[in-house]
C-alpha cells in the first residue's frame, strides 16, 4: 500500500466524512462500471454501487491492508454483485423481468439464446452502440463467475495477480475459465454477426 | 519442433493473444496459424471479440452518487456515523443537558443570592 493509501485508510477507519468523500469520489466510476457490466442495469447498478460504498465503510476495520485498498473494495463489489445477480435471475424466473432488454442465460444454454440481433456487417465488424449491446449480451450469457472474470481482465484490465485476490482462484483457474468465457463470447458474436 | 493440431491450436488462443505461451509453443502457434486458414480467421474473430471488450466505453456513476450514498450512511447510522461532522439530532441530547445545567446553577445562584438578599431586607 502506498503511504497516501494508508493515510486515507486511518482516516477512514476515523469515520472522518472528508475521507469518505474522497473515497467515493475516486472509486466511484470503476466500482459502477463493473456492476453495471456485470449486471446491465443502469439502475440496479447505482443501487448496488452505494450498497457497495456502504459496506466499504462500515466494515474498513476489517480491512488489514493485506492487498492494495482497490482490490479489497472491488472483493466487496464482486461479492453484492454475485449476491445481486443469483437474486434477480430467481426474481426474473418467477416473473419474467428482464434487465435492460438483455436477456439472462447461463454459459449452458446460450446455445439455444434466441437470435434476436443478427447484424449485417461481417467485415465492419460491428460498430459503436450495436457492437456495445451485443457484447452486453454476450457477457450476460456468461454464468456470474464467468461474466466476473471477463469483466475484470478484458474490460477493466486487470492484472492476473489482482484478480487471484478478488476472486480467491488460483492462477491456473482463473485462466482456464477465462479461456472458456472467452470463446463462448466469440462464439456468441459469431453466431449472432452472419 | 513442435507441431499443433486444430485443437491444440485452439485451446492456446487466448494465452497465445496474451504472449503468454512458452516460447516453443509461440513458434508452433506462430506455425499453426501461418498454414491454416481455419484457425487463423477463428483466431482473428477471438482477438477482434477481445478488443471490443477492451474498448467498451467507460460508463460512469451518474451525477449525485455521493450524495446518495452519504444519504445511505446517515440514514441508517440515525446521523451517528461520521465522527466529525454529527447531525443535529445527535447532538441533541448533549445541548438538552446544558442548558438544564445552566437554569439549574440559575436557580442555585437566584436562590442562594435572592435568599441572602431577602434575609438582609427582612433585617
Ligand atoms: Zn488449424
Amino acid at each position: 500500500m502506498s503511504l497516501l493509501e494508508r493515510l486515507l485508510i486511518r482516516r477512514l477507519r476515523e469515520r472522518d466524512e472528508v475521507a469518505f468523500s474522497e473515497v467515493v469520489r475516486l472509486y466511484q466510476h470503476k466500482v459502477y462500471n463493473l456492476l453495471y457490466r456485470m449486471i446491465g442495469s443502469h439502475e440496479e447498478a447505482e443501487d448496488l454501487a452505494q450498497e457497495v460504498f456502504v459496506t466499504v465503510f462500515k466494515s474498513i476495520d476489517t480491512f488489514r491492508g493485506e492487498s492494495k485498498f482497490s482490490t479489497w473494495l472491488y472483493r466487496v463489489a464482486a461479492n453484492h454483485c454475485k449476491n445481486r445477480i443469483k437474486y434477480l435471475s430467481r426474481r426474473s424466473r418467477t416473473s419474467g423481468d428482464g434487465l435492460d432488454g438483455v436477456p439472462e442465460h447461463s454459459m449452458e444454454d446460450a446455445g439455444s439464446a434466441p437470435l434476436q440481433s443478427h447484424i449485417d456487417a461481417p467485415d465492419k465488424i460491428l460498430e459503436g452502440l450495436q457492437l456495445e449491446k451485443l457484447l452486453a449480451q454476450a457477457i450476460a450469457s456468461l454464468d456470474e463467475e464467468h461474466r466476473l472474470l471477463i469483466v475484470l481482465r478484458d474490460v477493466e484490465e486487470l492484472s492476473y495477480q489482482e484478480i487471484g485476490e478478488i476472486t480467491s482462484l488460483n492462477e491456473g483457474t482463473v485462466k482456464s475459465r477465462l479461456h472458456r468465457a472467452r470463446m463462448a463470447i466469440k462464439e456468441h458474436i459469431e453466431r449472432n454477426t452472419k | 519442433m513442435t507441431k499443433f493440431s486444430h485443437q491444440e491450436a485452439k485451446d492456446r488462443f487466448d494465452r497465445y493473444y496474451e504472449g503468454d505461451l512458452p516460447a516453443a509453443e509461440q513458434r508452433a502457434m506462430d506455425g499453426h496459424l501461418a498454414s491454416c486458414a481455419e484457425c487463423r480467421e477463428e483466431y482473428q474473430r477471438l482477438v477482434q471479440a477481445l478488443g471490443a471488450l477492451s474498448r467498451l466505453r467507460a460508463t460512469h456513476a451518474p451525477e449525485g452518487f455521493l450524495d446518495g450514498v452519504q444519504g445511505r450512511i446517515r440514514k441508517r447510522s440515525r446521523g451517528r456515523f461520521f465522527g466529525r461532522r454529527p447531525d443535529f439530532t445527535s447532538r441533541l441530547p448533549y445541548e438538552v443537558l446544558s442548558v438544564v445545567m445552566l437554569i439549574a446553577i440559575l436557580a442555585i445562584f437566584l436562590y442562594v443570592f435572592l435568599g441572602k438578599g431577602g434575609g438582609v431586607i427582612a433585617r
